[in-house]
């Protein structure tokens, strides 16, 4: 290619591309922002979190602020009235109820976690251990996940079929012979609730542990079964410290859901025991907002002060 | 009629039309349908009034944004409106509770009507949000039934004024509406006749020991209170003077009760929605529940044996209506809205789920149809206004007509309407100890 001619290709995808002047200009103020950016190492962290604490103090500061500022408000029938008093926490604090109602929260989603953690532990350990071919470990997995792409509200309606007087397990019951007269007890009792909690949750803990599982060194598996470790030996000694991790990551994921449990308690509890965030619906219900707020705040609270304890028990970076 | 409701006949279009100019006697509504049975000319007064089918008025560059409950705001509702008047109509389906939030917080400025409870409506007068719709500009409104106009008639409350108060800004002159009423019932228990095997006459069943773990309340902390006093008060087991805005000691009364037989496990469910009351006494979950007369027909559709009480307590009555955005864009399709709701058709379209319309305008249109009796013998009017075979409450099954009887009978047994209490605060207090009990 003659000299002319590579002059002329250049000029053409010169022009193609951009004007030289602005080219000229990009890349002097690409190199200025890296100058300014090596000097200044401490701007880049910050203009790498801004946009996402922009959208944090737009759609979760600014509302969070606003209920704790209602909370402090009245009701009025037409309306909160700015009126600033505390009588919303004195009333919702002094009363036996809310603390009893709380008390039923922190019962229920305990409840809800022992059992995760009873029914996910095997079913983890048996797709990373058991499950030996990596496409039927995917496909196990997905089996676990597929649920959860149906919404919530399905998945736990799905339940009043299948546990109802007439519903599937009582027909099978009956027809085996097994029960006279249809169990009352599978639907809207405490133990339906937790039933549908349990499969609510229950992949919540699966995920995490699988992955802690997946982490853990084949020779430390092996080395145990050489020094003659029981599988349970091995389980218990080995693979529970070594998954501890996802142990915490799947309880907290628990516990913050849990905590802000309102629909299984009406659908398939009965909603004869509400929990603190259906307490929050009940007082809009009849537009008392303000003490709906102050009961918001004081489970955000509660909730905050459970996640810290358990960050304290476990550092989770180390997932 | 069809089932769909807009596709009348041509005959009964025509008998339809003339028997409700004639019911009226309105000149307004009385040029309604001049329709030959050769030509299919409308001469129309009024863009709200009925067109045969097949017609469609041209459309109008107004557009009507309403919001209600799924029992008011239905799709076919709106498409009629639409293919009548011209105008552009959407609608949102919600709960009571949120379409009143969303328009306390701003949002009634995306709407023009609003169709709601009226216990709940005076949360929006009260914040300015709507405008006194004259009484003139209402046209079908002189065919009002006199429940409400009247403070002597069949079912008026003269103690809390309901329903005039929270109709009428001023109920004495009666020259403005707070609120058009659209439908209107009163509530009762929902029972399933073959499981218990005789007739529930008394709110008192649902707290029979007899029917133990088999009985569904509302999660309602004004309405549920509200009957528990009407039957303790009526039955003399508690003072209470008025069962539909207690005192705080009346209440805690009528809680304490209630806890009570909750503890002993009285209570099998405590519903929370429409749905879900139809569901639990269709599977048979509970065998009653306090009801709506809507439940008990979507029941019944099923093919399954529910009865609605004739309670000796009396019924809990309540209105729905429609009222006006202060600034709405959209005036004229408002008006034209509400004068559709009571123009008849509507009417008579909600009668078969067990509502009544505020006027008479609807008899034309279900004397017209026999779609609730299979056996054809009485038409829709007289199987939901009139009771079918007797205007008495059923007794037994299985029956024919309206398991309370006739419009007369139920209006002249209320225990109380539906009012929205002094103190709500303390009854949702209460309700929660309830609930936690």
């Amino acid at each position: 290619m003659t000299q002319t001619t590579m002059r002329s290709a250049g000029m053409t995808s010169s022009r193609r591309n951009a004007p030289p002047a602005l080219e000229v200009f990009t890349t002097l103020a690409v190199r200025c922002r890296v100058a300014f950016l090596d000097r200044h190492p401490g701007v880049t962290s910050w203009l790498l979190v801004l946009p996402g604490t922009i959208w944090m103090m737009l759609f979760v500061g600014i509302p969070l602020a606003s209920i704790v500022l209602f909370s402090f408000w009245r009701s009025g029938f037409a309306g909160l009235v700015p009126d600033y008093n505390v009588e919303n926490y004195a009333a919702l604090l002094g009363g036996r109820t809310f603390w009893r109602i709380t008390l039923w929260t922190y019962e229920v989603v305990l409840m809800a976690l022992a059992g995760v953690i009873i029914l996910a532990y095997p079913a983890a350990y048996a797709i990373w251990r058991v499950v030996r071919d990596d496409r039927w470990k995917t496909a196990v997995l997905l089996l676990c996940i597929v649920p959860f792409w149906t919404s919530y509200l399905t998945r736990t309606i799905t339940w009043l079929p299948m546990f109802g007087r007439e519903g599937v397990v009582n027909r099978v019951l009956v027809a085996l012979g097994v029960i006279g007269e249809p169990l009352e007890i599978l639907l809207y009792t405490p133990y339906s609730m937790m039933w549908g909690l349990w499969s609510l949750y229950i992949v919540f803990m699966i995920g995490p542990l699988y992955h802690s599982m997946t982490k853990i060194d084949e020779d430390v598996m092996s080395a145990a079964a050489m020094l003659g470790a029981t599988p349970v030996r091995t389980f218990f000694h080995v693979v529970l410290p070594l998954t501890r991790p996802g142990l915490m990551a799947g309880s907290l994921f628990v516990m913050v859901l849990g905590l802000g449990e309102f629909f299984t308690e009406r659908v398939i509890g009965g909603a004869q025991n509400p929990m603190l965030a259906g307490l929050i619906l009940r007082q809009i219900d009849i537009f008392q907002w303000a003490s709906a707020s102050a009961i918001a705040v004081t489970l955000t609270f509660l909730t905050l002060v459970t996640v810290s304890a358990m960050l304290r028990l476990f550092d989770l970076r180390k997932v | 009629m069809s089932d769909e409701g807009t596709q009348v006949s041509r005959r009964e279009f025509v008998q339809a039309g003339l028997q409700l100019g004639a019911a009226l006697g309105v000149s307004g509504l009385g040029g309604l349908t001049i329709v030959g049975e050769a030509g299919a000319q409308t001469k129309r007064q009024y863009p709200w009034e009925s067109l045969p089918t097949g017609e469609t008025a041209p459309p109008t560059k107004l557009h009507l944004r309403t919001i209600g409950l799924g029992v008011s705001v239905q799709d076919r509702f709106l498409r009629e409106f639409e293919r009548r008047t011209g105008h552009k109509a959407t609608g949102k389906v919600t709960g009571l509770t949120p379409m009143i939030t969303e328009w306390l917080a701003g949002g009634y400025r995306n709407y023009d009507t609003n169709e709601t409870n009226a216990n709940r409506n005076a949360a929006l007068w009260n914040a300015k949000l709507l405008q006194p719709i004259p009484v003139e500009k209402v046209v079908p409104w002189k065919a009002a039934r006199d429940l409400f106009t009247n403070p002597k008639a069949l079912g008026h409350d003269e103690v809390s004024g309901w329903p005039l108060v929270e109709i009428w800004v001023n109920p004495t002159t009666q020259k403005e509406f707070k609120l058009v009423p659209q439908f209107f019932n009163c509530d009762s228990i929902g029972y399933r006749y073959d499981l218990i095997k005789e007739d529930v006459t008394s709110w008192g069943s649902l707290v029979d020991p007899k029917y133990k773990g088999k009985v569904g309340i509302l999660n309602d902390s004004l309405l549920t209170p509200g009957w528990c006093a009407g039957y303790m008060k009526k039955n003399n087991l508690a003072q209470i003077k008025r069962s539909d805005n207690m005192t705080r000691k009346e209440l805690d009364t009528v809680i304490d009760f209630l806890i009570k037989r909750k503890r002993e496990g009285q209570f099998r469910a405590i519903w929370e929605d429409y749905g879900q009351c139809v569901n639990m006494l269709a599977s048979g979950e509970i065998w009653l529940a306090d009801s709506w007369n809507p439940v008990v027909e979507d029941v019944k559709k099923q093919g399954v044996v529910c009865k609605y009480a004739f309670p000796k307590e009396g019924f809990t009555a309540w209105f729905h209506g429609v009222a006006i955005a202060k600034d709405t864009p959209n005036l004229q399709a408002a008006i034209d809205y509400v004068n559709f709701c009571l123009e008849g058709w509507w009417g008579a379209q909600v009668a078969p789920q067990g509502y009544y319309s505020p006027t008479t305008t609807c008899e034309a249109y279900l004397k017209a149809s026999k779609r609730s009796d299979s056996q054809g013998r009485f038409n829709d009017y007289e199987w939901w206004y009139l009771g079918g075979e007797s205007e008495e409450p059923k007794k037994g099954w299985p029956i024919r007509g309206r398991d309370t009887g006739s419009f007369r009978k139920r209006w002249s047994n209320v225990m109380h309407w539906m009012v929205w209490p002094d103190d709500a605060d303390y009854y949702a207090k209460r309700w929660n100890d309830f609930l936690s009990a």
